[in-house]
């Protein structure tokens, strides 16, 4: 057991502690620790912002002479045109930049990149001489797409086999919903880890 | 059986942190299967040449890092041997500083700065700052961490986009990540993109990695692991898997008795009901 010097190793352990002390009861050394974390990551991302914000946008323009910064750097003031009252109409102008701004990048990729990409991923061949394997996987790709569309096609009634084809869509969707939980558990259980790892190993000493 | 139904949640979680912690302390080698997508990470990033570049996208924060850090070391590690060249920038506020820790452990090593590695810290603007950054590198990120001059580093000597990188990993705690780098640099300049990816996304970002536009994608912890073994330096992430199997296997365990505690009093209660009835 070689127990670690620096103070910050123990500030970590401890308050790793006191967080996991929830699992027992909400404590005051729970709540300390949960209001430390909240502060000091308010205060982090504020400096961040600050710096972004000399690096991006004032820098230059008195150092570059790019005055045309100005009207971003505006609007960003504006937002917050919300808190005075009687003025809060001007926030809008800097929302809906934002948004017309978001949704003209966003488009064009989904189309691309989500939607075309996707698509043309599926139009695989169902059977691919001497690979069984490809070929199972293939077509359970296929059949899952179309199954799942065919369960959420609420305009026309599906009956007789097309019936059948959306419940085995239903049970495609259970499936994923299944390893997408499975994967929420390996994931927290990660995290786990990680807390246990500072305790017992940066803090204990006690991991190799 | 009422009392594996009202099982103290207390007992559950004593006996998660137990059988988590005895592997962390004493691992077991339990075997693990190496996936292609890792496989793929692997070959792509140890055929990269020396002295090119390779540029990482560190889009996770402290509190998912457990989970996608030990690939981020992994992989950093493995381009440091070889003599690559890495450039490190971040989407999220909380990104500069990891990097720094990602990047410590090499500098004292011998590495340079601003030759070997740099920290281009963070960019605001989500998805729109990946696209500006993807077409313009020096212009967007304008100074390194530390307020540094880009264009004097002889790591960015001749970068204008991100072609001009080898290759591009992002590793991918949340959003802005995996998906608005596809989005915005890998489908509009083709790109070769790879991912690291937290366990919880690995559903959410599968599809990009089957349909080609990841050239290589590794899950999670587990990723890492599967890293080192293929790097033949089982270290901290191969231990960490034997306590995800423990832990896995208690949580088998517990569905287990908890379903069949339910079902049998399920039964009892309706013999009950149906007793009163009579």
């Amino acid at each position: 057991m070689n127990i670690s010097a620096d103070p910050w190793v123990w500030v970590a352990a401890l308050c790793s502690i006191a967080i996991l002390s929830s699992v027992f009861k909400d404590t005051r050394v729970y709540q300390a620790a949960e209001h430390i974390f909240v502060g000091s990551g308010a205060g982090y991302a504020i400096s961040q912002a600050y710096r972004n914000i000399v690096i991006q946008g004032w820098r230059p323009i008195t150092d570059d002479g790019r005055w045309l910064l100005i009207i971003p750097m505006l609007l960003g003031v504006l937002l917050y045109s919300r808190f005075i009252k009687g003025y809060e109409w001007l926030s809008r102008w800097s929302m809906s930049f934002l948004v017309g701004a978001g949704a003209g990048i966003s488009i064009y990729g989904i189309y691309n990149s989500n939607l075309l990409a996707q698509i043309r991923a599926t139009m695989v061949p169902l059977y691919v001489a001497g690979d069984l394997g490809a070929t199972i996987n293939n077509c359970i790709l296929v059949i899952g797409v179309i199954s799942v569309l065919l369960y959420f096609l609420f305009t026309v009634s599906v009956k007789g086999p097309l019936k059948h084809l959306s419940t085995f869509g239903r049970v495609m969707m259970m499936i994923t919903f299944g390893v997408s939980f499975g994967n929420v558990v390996m994931g927290r259980i990660s995290l786990l880890l990680g807390v246990l790892e500072t305790i017992y190993g940066e803090w204990l000493g006690l991991i190799p | 059986m009422d009392k594996l139904v009202n099982l103290d949640r207390r007992i559950i979680y004593f006996v998660m942190l137990v059988l988590v912690s005895l592997p962390l302390l004493s691992p077991l080698g339990i075997p693990l299967l190496i996936t292609q997508g890792t496989r793929d990470m692997y070959e792509q990033l140890d055929a990269v040449p020396a002295g090119s570049r390779v540029l990482f996208s560190i889009n996770y924060d402290p509190t998912s890092a457990p989970d996608i850090a030990p690939q981020a070391v992994v992989m950093l590690d493995h381009l440091m041997s070889n003599n690559v060249n890495v450039a490190l920038v971040c989407f999220s506020a909380a990104g500069p500083n990891l990097i720094e820790g990602l990047m410590a452990p090499h500098l004292a090593a011998g590495k340079v700065y601003g030759e070997d590695l740099v920290n281009l810290g963070f960019i605001a603007g989500g998805e729109t700052a990946i696209r500006n950054f993807g077409r313009d590198v020096i212009g967007t990120a304008k100074a390194d961490y530390h307020g540094n001059d880009l264009k004097s580093m002889p790591i960015l000597d001749g970068v204008t986009d991100v072609r001009d990188f080898e290759l591009v990993v992002v590793f991918h705690g949340y959003n802005p990540g995996v998906q608005e780098w596809i989005r915005q640099v890998q489908g509009p300049l083709g790109i070769r993109l790879l991912a690291g990816v937290v366990s919880v996304s690995v559903p959410e970002v599968m599809p990009f990695y089957t349909s080609g536009q990841l050239a290589g994608l590794t899950q999670g912890l587990r990723g890492a692991a599967e890293y080192e073994l293929l790097m033949d330096k089982p270290g901290t992430a191969v231990a960490k898997m034997d306590a995800q199997s423990l832990g896995h296997l208690a949580i088998i365990f517990f569905i287990v008795i908890g379903n069949i505690g339910y079902f049998s009093t399920k039964g009892k209660s309706k013999a009950n009901k149906e007793g009163g009835e009579n």
